[in-house]
């Protein structure tokens, strides 16, 4: 991690400084708010797309090597939900298209089956009556299917193709809605919620490469045996461990002491996952998309499969920090250490 | 700096299950070393035993830190004393400077270099370090190999952290971490190669205590205990404590647990494991409060729980991860994932036996486990305790 030291993480800071802010607003119940509040110093989000358009793809994943013992470099084939019907060769099919809505706005999102088998896409909790549509049905070769969505509740949404008992998921078709609050309620979480000065976002997952990717991919995934589950890569925003540890601009926390930072975490894997911070207890205010009535501090916090959390992170001494999974063997891809789930928080 | 085996129930000290107080004979004790901080510098080395595991004696290399001594390689004691599996738990008072060394010699550690199919490589993973847990150190105290060169203090910056250190707490200037906010339960653990080092037994507890009026309280906030239970979480692969289980490995992406111990200890299936028994007595009318402290070494989910017979008991949960809860919680379960810790309290008044237990589970669906050993016999994850109440 200390190789990260680069002139980039200066770059990637200033980026997060005028990308990332949060918005805040909705009709939710209102919450105790921590003592330590912040108060919004940068100005609200740019303002969302209306329409977004995903494609169900295959593309190619790459894992770097370990800087230290250079091992652990290869290419995995996986399906992701891109933004893009070409191929990418900067990892950007894992998780899939992030979704930015506002509270009570719609926003249509067209979805095109670009594999050879039916495919669907899939909201684990967003409300049946917030979204046009069945979301179960199923999505044949070369359609698309449109879906209108009208979220009422700020918070993060995860979404899947949900055929084939998980393989899908697994193989990548993944991603994430993240409803804000009315721009012009600033940084708030939520209306009444607490504040907060800039927002990360950490969708996590895993994948059993040998028994699920390669057989799903060659032979389908209905001839996978979803009894047996192994992973052997944990991946963090798409990315392995060093390559994670490196992308300042949307994976790690970077802020100056008293700033208060949004992390949005969501588990797209098949493996709960337990995070634990450096440097500083974090508060959790939801779960879910349940908001806490009481915030909880933590170091640590479990992620099971398709959980979502919301939990505030406030830089209070200047340093370099990991956030790693504790379930140890998580760490590794393909057992190579620290290339599994883990990102940096960096107090200036 | 004070260790040594404690085996009373004075509130002051933090004694390891069991603490048997009197007229249980039967039930053998699992003490292990308390060392109190506030009383002075601590050295620490790293030493290697070997335990004797259920299925067919099968005997597995273990890593400790152990108070004092020299490190103790190739398989001895070496100068430590009386190394147990965990690691002596370090208790300390808020405010409290305290200094922590790390002395390497003769400590085993991974090989310095590495075969990996037909290439070696230099083995970054050698040396060990102490990682505070959950007591937020900066950057320099943090125990962490790879970021600690990333915050040169005091020249520090040609230092390689896994050959040796002195962890400061609360001595430096710039170092005032651990406050009131964190009476509760923490840990202490090696931070190199951890997928390999936690599994080798390099953890132990450290608990902060209040002070003065406070010395018995569960937090900052009160939860006054009478009575103290660590139970220290963790599991076992015996491939992780192979000599190939080294630097990269295949063998770090296949996690098989096959024990699953508390305090060190097997649980023998659902049947009590002796040394992970507890007596309390209990005057004519006397209630007692004891708090438990679950400690998250393991790399599975677990989950806890106080049967009575087949009744689950409610208890009320305090803290997490350190941390006092606003408001303490009435639960009848929780969840302890790896790396976490959490301060339970059950009140106790009249004379019966409780069995708190933890529930190892798996990381994909949240079930048990159940073990097939080299005779078929098949062995469960659970781990059950024993807490029984006599009155006098």
């Amino acid at each position: 991690m200390s190789r990260l030291l680069t002139p980039g993480f200066i770059l990637g800071l200033s980026l997060i400084l005028l990308s990332a802010c949060g918005g805040g607003g909705d009709s939710g119940t209102p919450v105790a708010t921590p003592a330590n509040e912040p108060t919004p110093t940068t100005p609200p989000p740019a303002s969302t797309k209306d329409n977004y358009t995903l494609y169900i793809q295959q593309d190619l994943l790459t894992i770097t090597k370990s800087p230290d013992t250079n091992n652990g470099a290869t290419t995995l084939e996986v399906w992701g939900f891109s933004d893009t019907e070409t191929s990418s060769t900067e990892n950007k099919i894992i998780p899939g298209t992030t979704i930015y809505a506002e509270e009570g706005k719609t926003v249509t999102v067209s979805v095109k089956n670009n594999l050879n088998t039916i495919h669907d896409f899939n909201f684990v909790t967003l409300p049946t009556d917030e979204i046009t549509s069945s979301t179960n049905k199923p999505i044949e070769v070369s359609e698309t299917i449109t879906f209108t969505i009208t979220p009422k509740k700020s918070g993060i949404y995860l979404y899947e193709d949900s055929l084939n008992n998980g393989v899908n998921r697994s193989l990548g078709l993944f991603g994430v809605m993240i409803v804000r609050p009315a721009t012009e309620l600033g940084n708030l979480v939520w209306p009444g919620g607490p504040g907060f000065n800039k927002e990360v976002l950490w969708v996590i997952s895993d994948m059993d490469y040998p028994n699920w990717n390669q057989v799903a991919i060659n032979n389908g995934a209905d001839k996978v045996d979803t009894t047996k589950y192994k992973a052997n890569y944990f991946l963090m925003n798409g990315m392995n461990g060093f390559q994670a540890m490196s992308d300042d601009l949307n994976t790690n926390i970077t802020g100056n002491v008293g700033e208060t930072i949004l992390v949005r975490i969501a588990n797209a894997g098949q493996y709960s996952q337990s995070l634990h911070f450096h440097g500083s207890h974090f508060q959790v205010i939801s779960r879910n998309g349940n908001r806490l009535n009481e915030f909880v501090y933590q170091d640590t916090i479990n992620m099971k499969p398709k959980e979502t959390a919301m939990v505030l992170y406030t830089i209070d001494q200047v340093g370099h920090y990991p956030m790693h999974v504790h379930t140890a063997q998580l760490e590794t891809g393909k057992g190579v250490y620290l290339n599994g789930t883990a990102a940096m928080i960096i107090g200036k | 700096m004070n260790y040594g085996i404690v085996k009373s129930t004075i509130i002051t000290t933090v004694t390891l299950i069991s603490i048997v107080v009197t007229q249980s004979p039967s039930y053998a004790e699992k003490v292990v070393p308390i060392v109190d901080l506030t009383t002075g510098a601590l050295s620490m080395s790293v030493t290697s035993i070997t335990k004797n595991m259920s299925d067919n004696n099968e005997a597995l290399e273990f890593w400790v830190f152990c108070p004092g001594g020299s490190g103790g390689g190739m398989g001895g004691g070496g100068m430590c004393n009386s190394p147990t599996l965990p690691s002596p738990t370090l208790t300390l008072t808020p405010n409290t400077a305290a200094d922590v060394t790390l002395n390497m010699m003769m400590a085993p550690q991974e090989d310095g270099s590495i075969t990996m199919g037909n290439s070696s490589f230099s083995n970054p993973y050698i040396g060990h370090t102490i990682h505070l847990h959950g007591l937020d150190m900066e950057t320099q105290y943090d125990g962490v190999p790879e970021t600690f060169q990333a915050e040169p203090v005091n020249n520090e910056s040609s230092v390689d952290l896994r050959n040796g250190f002195t962890y400061k707490i609360n001595s430096d200037s710039n170092n005032i971490r651990v406050d009131e906010r964190y009476i509760g339960s923490h840990m202490y653990h090696c931070h190199v190669h951890t997928v390999k080092h936690l599994e080798m037994g390099m953890y132990g507890g450290f608990v902060v205590k209040g002070s003065g009026n406070k010395a018995n309280w569960i937090n900052n906030s009160g939860g006054s205990f009478d009575e103290e239970w660590i139970m220290m979480l963790s599991t076992v692969d015996p491939t992780y404590h192979s000599t190939a289980a080294q630097g990269d490995s295949d063998i770090f992406a296949d996690y098989n647990p096959k024990y699953f111990l508390v305090n060190g200890e097997e649980g023998n299936g659902i049947t009590i494991n002796p040394l992970l028994s507890k007596t309390i007595i209990l005057a004519q009318g006397q209630t007692k409060n004891v708090v438990i402290r679950l400690m998250g070494m393991h790399s599975t989910n677990a989950i806890f729980s106080i049967m009575s017979g087949s009744n689950k008991i409610p208890f009320t949960l305090y803290n997490i991860d350190g941390f006092a809860l606003k408001t303490p919680s009435t639960e009848t379960s929780v969840e302890l994932s790896p790396g976490q810790t959490k301060d339970v309290m059950i009140t106790l008044d009249k004379a019966i036996t409780y069995n708190p237990q933890i529930a190892f589970t798996d990381l994909r669906n949240n079930k048990e486990f159940n073990v097939k050993y080299s005779d078929s016999k098949v062995v469960s994850s659970i781990v059950k305790t024993e807490l029984i109440v006599t009155q006098n």
